[in-house]
């Protein structure tokens, strides 16, 4: 007779009374492949933790924001966020779809130009420019977004300087009924500054208008504020034509779009109430469409959303150090992933699962990294299995951000590798190591020595 | 008349001090003279005293939270139809809606209806969108305005007077009299519930609430205006009486047909010493004293599931004015075998 | 020797009742299987030779979830204080 599989005891307590925060016990299903891959496998061969980029996942994310747009638009152009994840790799899957870049430093352009992205695709946000970056983003007609008047000025004055026509757009800061206003960054709509640089622009004679910009916010979840959004940069385009004849060539909507990833203390899970892409196109490009701008001048909408592209493509894997219990007999489980590599745990209650079948049973968990700091939680309450040492995870939703805002704390930032769309992996960033750290730094001779 | 049999799974059996519209609408739903329900329960706890009376609920089963999104919910629900064949579904509960409002179509397809808003509809009248929902259909509501920083509320107090009410986007609401008992507040719903917090005028008078249904086509099936008699410390009805009110009627029937309302809706008003009416929430389903409605001559549950079923159907008429309800607690006397039986296992 | 309250009432299907606190609890098959064997008086190795016998489970991870399960009992107030040793 063959033995019946073991599963480890369990006893909970009935909450009798206080209605508890979990009401059916929910089972958490594994996740033990990516893209038909197994995790174990890329682990065994990467080391742990991982970070693994699915790029299936990236083109079929893509291909589904385009035809939501370009289905309802005639003219729909994407630029790769480039500060959401500027890993080459993960650039250059958005360049072959056929994005532009957008990018926010100095540093970005150049990581942009060297992955071989033509200088006039190139959308340069933000309010760090330096006056070498703007030559360099005016010889190489690159589109510059002005942020603000000393930077308009400048721009005004290297174009005389140099005798050339910069190709600039307005970034227009609005309220849109979302909060807080984001309005650090451009001219506000409202009080009249975004006409006034508009105005200013045009009286210049040396500055090329192209197209005027916003960016909302970020993890939006209403469609409603880029609807107004929308409106407002149509109505600007409308007086700008009737005011100077300048037809635009193209307005930005930026980026912002929610991800289904669950904001910290939200009620409903991410999945549940992130719009599709479908809905924020329909809001914007109704608005568009509706605005009075005139069909055959209709401008080409540009979109910059890096967070709802990238975030779903990656995934962060690996072990458990160890399981305690705390004082107060909750369940304290530490893995080998730290808030330093997984910086977006401070803002969402990321969906971690096991990578092998476990018991059906799940435990109130404290899941923390291994740091040896207090904050140093990647979720605070979660009913979860109980793994032991040596078992593994896997996080999902972890594309965006986490792999530009990382920080090198203690231990060292791992591998990045991406898996091809035959689910092939491929080592796009290799892991540091002490000799990566130490290359940067200088010991002055007088301290090269100690005896202890 | 044989009566329609039909099998109706619902929430809210939390018939606790401060009651789910759960029970109230059983009992609505078993004295209906055209249908035979069979009443399906769904619960979060397993002390919901509905999960025990059996005279009203035929069967209980356990369901997973809302927030722990539509899927495990949906399949949740795929297993009790398989058991109970659903007919209707009705959720009590606000922090269902969303839910299930987003799975209506999944629903449909099980052969599981409903009669809910839609979500445009359930969007819309959310706290912090009154002004606009009160300048779009032509209703008074109290001046309010929407802060993100104690230094919002400084640039823009001076447009208050004081006492205002500081309210959280979805729940929490308190009255504060100065600017320091604002920013206490603040601090205390930001807290809780996030940002934006929004501010209201005070408006001083006595509340009023209406329960109705809608067609989803403009016509008001059924509305009973009500004032709460004595009100708990928890700011619930421990008692009421219906009114005889036009005004308040009229009011209703405006709102429910300038937005095509679909299902049940409680609207919390106030009425000032002028005899204004403000309008100060929309609860987007039936509510708890909704058998006050029942008991006067109009049975909004069963309307409701009769709409749900696709039935044309006449809009009550009348309802008796000046009954009365007088809320009451009462210590049912439960088996620790089914206590047992539902914690376990889920159902009972 | 461990031993299980005596105000402790088990049911087949997992049910625990405390009469003595009014608490309640459940169990999963295993555990009750354990609670039982522990009821009946039979300590460490008499439980791991019969848990063995019906389970495919080894020595080394049953050891851990035994003394882990025990723990939690323990927490819940539900072994006798004084008929630890």
């Amino acid at each position: 007779m063959s033995k019946l599989t073991f599963e480890r005891p369990i006893i909970q307590r009935i909450n009798a009374g206080l209605p508890s925060k979990y009401g059916m016990p929910r089972r958490l299903d594994p996740i033990s492949h990516i893209d038909g891959t197994s995790i174990k496998s890329l682990l065994d061969e990467f080391g742990s933790p991982l970070f693994v980029i699915s790029e299936q996942t990236i083109r079929k994310t893509y291909k589904e924001a385009h035809r939501a747009f370009s289905s309802r638009y005639p003219n729909v152009q994407f630029s790769w966020s480039y500060k959401t994840n500027y890993l080459n790799a993960v650039c250059n899957v958005f360049h072959q779809e056929g994005a532009w870049a957008e990018v926010v430093s100095g540093f970005e352009y150049q990581k942009a130009i060297e992955n071989g992205v033509p200088g006039e695709l190139i959308i340069f946000n933000g309010p760090d420019k330096s006056t070498d970056d703007l030559r360099l983003a005016i010889e190489n007609n690159s589109l510059i977004h002005i942020d603000h008047f000393d930077e308009l000025y400048e721009l005004i004055h290297l174009s005389k300087e140099m005798g050339e026509r910069p190709k600039v757009a307005i970034r227009v800061n609005m309220d849109t009924g979302f909060y807080p206003l984001w309005d650090r960054f451009g001219f506000n709509f409202e009080n009249g500054e975004a006409w006034d640089a508009l105005n200013r622009v045009m009286a210049s004679k040396t500055l090329d208008l192209l197209g005027l910009h916003t960016h909302i916010g970020t993890y939006i979840l209403s469609t409603d504020g880029y609807r107004i959004a929308a409106e407002k940069l149509a109505s600007l385009a409308v007086k700008l034509e009737k005011k100077y004849g300048h037809v635009l060539k193209y307005i930005d909507l930026g980026g912002g779009f929610a991800s289904k990833n669950t904001l910290r203390g939200a009620y409903y899970p991410g999945t549940d109430t992130a719009p599709s892409f479908d809905d924020f196109a329909e809001a914007i490009t109704s608005a568009l469409m509706s605005s009075e701008i005139k069909p055959d001048h209709l401008p080409m909408l540009i979109l910059e959303t890096g967070r709802a592209m990238i975030d779903e493509a990656g995934f962060l894997a690996g072990s458990v150090l160890a399981t305690k219990r705390l004082a107060d007999g909750r369940r304290a489980t530490i893995i080998d992933v730290g808030v330093n590599i997984l910086f977006t745990s401070f803002w969402y209650d990321h969906d971690i699962r096991p990578v092998e079948a476990v018991s059906d049973q799940s435990e109130d968990t404290t899941i923390y990294g291994p740091l040896c700091m207090n904050i140093d939680v990647i979720r605070g309450n979660i009913m979860f299995p109980l793994l032991k040492k040596g078992d593994h995870f896997v996080i999902r939703r972890v594309g965006a951000y986490n792999m530009t805002q990382w920080m090198q704390f203690i231990t060292l930032r791992p591998n990045v590798i991406m898996l091809d769309s035959k689910g092939k992996p491929h080592l796009i960033r290799k892991k540091e190591s002490l000799e990566t750290i130490n290359s940067l730094e200088n010991t002055p001779e007088h301290l090269k020595n100690f005896e202890l | 008349m044989e009566k329609i049999k039909v099998n109706v799974a619902l929430s809210g059996l939390n018939n606790i001090d401060n009651p789910g519209p759960g029970i109230p609408v059983i009992r609505g739903l078993k004295e209906s003279k055209i249908l035979d329900v069979r009443v399906i329960g769904l619960s979060y706890e397993n002390l919901e005293p509905g999960i025990y009376m059996h005279d009203l609920v035929d069967k209980t089963y356990k369901v997973p939270y809302p927030s722990d999104g539509f899927e495990p919910f949906l399949d949740r629900i795929r297993y009790i139809h398989e058991q109970e064949n659903i007919q209707v579904l009705i959720p009590n509960f606000d922090s269902e809606l969303f839910t299930v409002m987003k799975s209506e179509k999944i629903l449909q397809d099980m052969g599981i209806r409903t009669f809910l808003p839609t979500l445009k509809q359930f969007e819309e009248r959310h706290k912090s969108n009154l002004p606009e929902y009160g300048e779009k259909y032509g209703v008074k509501v109290p001046y309010s305005e929407t802060i993100t920083s104690l230094s919002d509320w400084r640039r823009i107090e001076s447009k208050f007077e004081y006492p205002v009410v500081v309210k959280g986007k979805f729940y929490d609401a308190h009255i504060a009299y100065d600017r320091d008992q604002v920013s206490i507040f603040f601090n205390k719903i930001a807290a809780k519930w996030g940002l934006p917090i929004v501010i209201q005028e005070f408006v001083r008078g006595t509340e009023v609430n209406v329960v109705a249904l809608g067609d989803g086509k403009g016509n008001t099936i059924g509305a009973v205006p009500m004032r709460k008699t004595y009100i708990t410390d928890k700011g619930k009805g421990w008692g009421g009486i219906t009114l005889q009110d036009q005004t308040m009627m009229d009011l209703t029937q405006k709102i429910i047909s300038q937005t095509q309302w679909r299902g049940g809706m409680e609207l919390e008003l106030i009425r000032t010493s002028k005899n204004e009416l403000f309008m100060i929430e929309i609860n987007p389903r039936l509510p708890a004293w909704v058998y006050l409605a029942v008991a006067a001559g109009q049975n909004l549950p069963e309307a409701l599931v009769l709409l749900a079923l696709g039935k044309e159907l006449k809009p009550f008429s009348q309802y008796e004015v000046g009954k009365m309800f007088i809320r009451y607690s009462y210590d049912m006397i439960c088996d620790m075998k089914e206590f047992e039986e539902f914690s376990t296992r889920g159902e009972v | 020797m461990l031993k299980i309250k005596s105000t402790i009432a088990i049911s087949d299907s997992g049910f625990v009742f405390d009469a003595g606190t009014g608490d309640s609890f459940s169990l999963n098959n295993t555990g009750l299987e354990i609670v039982r064997l522990i009821k009946e008086g039979k300590d460490f190795p008499e439980i791991i030779q019969k848990v063995s016998e019906k389970y495919e489970v080894d020595e080394e991870s049953f050891e851990r979830y035994y003394y882990d399960f025990v723990a939690t009992l323990n927490q819940l107030n539900l072994i006798e204080k004084d008929g630890e040793d």
